[in-house]
């Protein structure tokens, strides 16, 4: 609908045609600083999913002190667990003691991380456990030589949602007791 | 109503280049000649421009960019979320099957608001108003007038 104004053009606006690109200008880099001020946290690697992961709520952020690593019998089979039964993962990207995932990938998958020497729970190889340094300084937990990452999308013990997800370029695999990737389910 | 368009759709770009940027280092070592990093920056970039574009010349072809921009993008992570279709020419294999990817999920909203909010624009974009009318000229948008004359006439048994 177009509506015709007159020989004189369009009545004037309240703002001023030259002060509206300047306000909108404002508004688009206050909503850019406001949502790069969210996303700064999200890369901080032990938290949960970030504050735009979805799901991430406390259960999924990573432990502190020395680790424990166990097993657990789930629908997949005896899988690695945390002392506290939250399922731990691999990433098929990864070199042996090498993580290839950084920044929205620890985001997404938060390392299993330890203080010390972990602790081999019921049903672990204790010789198979070992930990590599990040680098950012954090300290992972290995299984045969598989940094061990929990999932993000994991609401506590018990869930196994991240199994054979494909992210940050490789899939992702719970494990089994004697450190190879579980890829059925 | 436009100037609050044009800010919501530049603002819902924005997030959408946020989200690519900062992700996008975790993304360099997808690919070989054409990495899904550089491409998450080209997206990054694309949305900036689109979103000024948008916001300090709202013409037509402003509101076409920053359509084509959103709209390709949320293709794109539906595309390469539901669908494993591997590698597709020199892009590279981005099928993620998850949502858990921080930013990802807003990201996607807002590619969503972006599409409908440029689309509206673009619907509702009357182009430049005439300052000087006169006698037999011809009126933006390409309509044919006899001469000035008010919205009432608009409708007459005489247009019938």
């Amino acid at each position: 609908m177009r509506l015709w104004y007159g020989p004189n053009g369009p009545p004037p606006s309240r703002w001023g045609s030259r002060r509206r690109p300047l306000v909108a200008l404002a508004t688009l880099l206050t909503v850019g600083v406001l949502a790069a001020g969210c996303g700064s946290n999200s890369g901080s690697g032990s938290g949960g999913g970030g504050p735009y992961g979805g799901g991430g709520s406390a259960p999924t952020s990573a432990p502190s002190g020395v680790a424990t690593v166990s097993t657990a019998s789930t629908g997949l089979g005896t899988i690695l667990v945390d002392g506290s039964g939250r399922t731990l993962y691999l990433f098929a990207k990864d070199q042996p003691d090498r993580s290839a995932c950084a920044g929205a990938c620890v985001a997404a998958w938060p390392v299993d991380p330890s203080s010390g020497t972990p602790k081999a729970g019921s049903g672990v190889t204790a010789s198979l456990l070992g930990t590599i340094k990040r680098g950012d300084g954090a300290t992972q937990v290995t299984y045969n030589r598989h940094p061990l990452y929990y999932y993000s999308g994991d609401g506590g013990a018990g869930q196994q949602n991240g199994q054979g997800v494909d992210a940050f370029g490789a899939k992702w695999f719970v494990v089994n007791p004697a450190g190879a990737a579980v890829t059925g389910g | 109503m436009s100037w609050a368009l044009r800010v919501g759709t530049a603002a819902a770009l924005a997030i959408d280049a946020v989200v690519h940027w900062q992700n996008a280092p975790a993304y360099d070592d997808i690919g070989t000649t054409l990495t899904q990093g550089a491409l998450f920056r080209a997206e990054a970039a694309a949305a900036v421009v689109a979103g000024l574009l948008v916001l300090v010349r709202p013409r037509r072809s402003s509101w076409v960019a920053a359509l084509l921009v959103a709209a390709s993008a949320l293709g794109a992570v539906l595309l390469y979320r539901y669908v494993d279709v591997g590698q597709l020419g020199p892009l590279p294999d981005m099928y993620e099957n998850t949502w858990q990817v921080p930013g990802k999920l807003l990201s996607a909203w807002a590619e969503g608001a972006a599409v409908v909010l440029a689309g509206l624009g673009l619907l509702t974009h009357r182009g430049a108003a005439p300052t000087h009318a006169t006698a037999g000229s011809q009126a933006p948008g390409g309509e044919a007038r006899s001469g000035p004359r008010l919205p009432t006439q608009r409708g007459s048994n005489a247009e019938r």
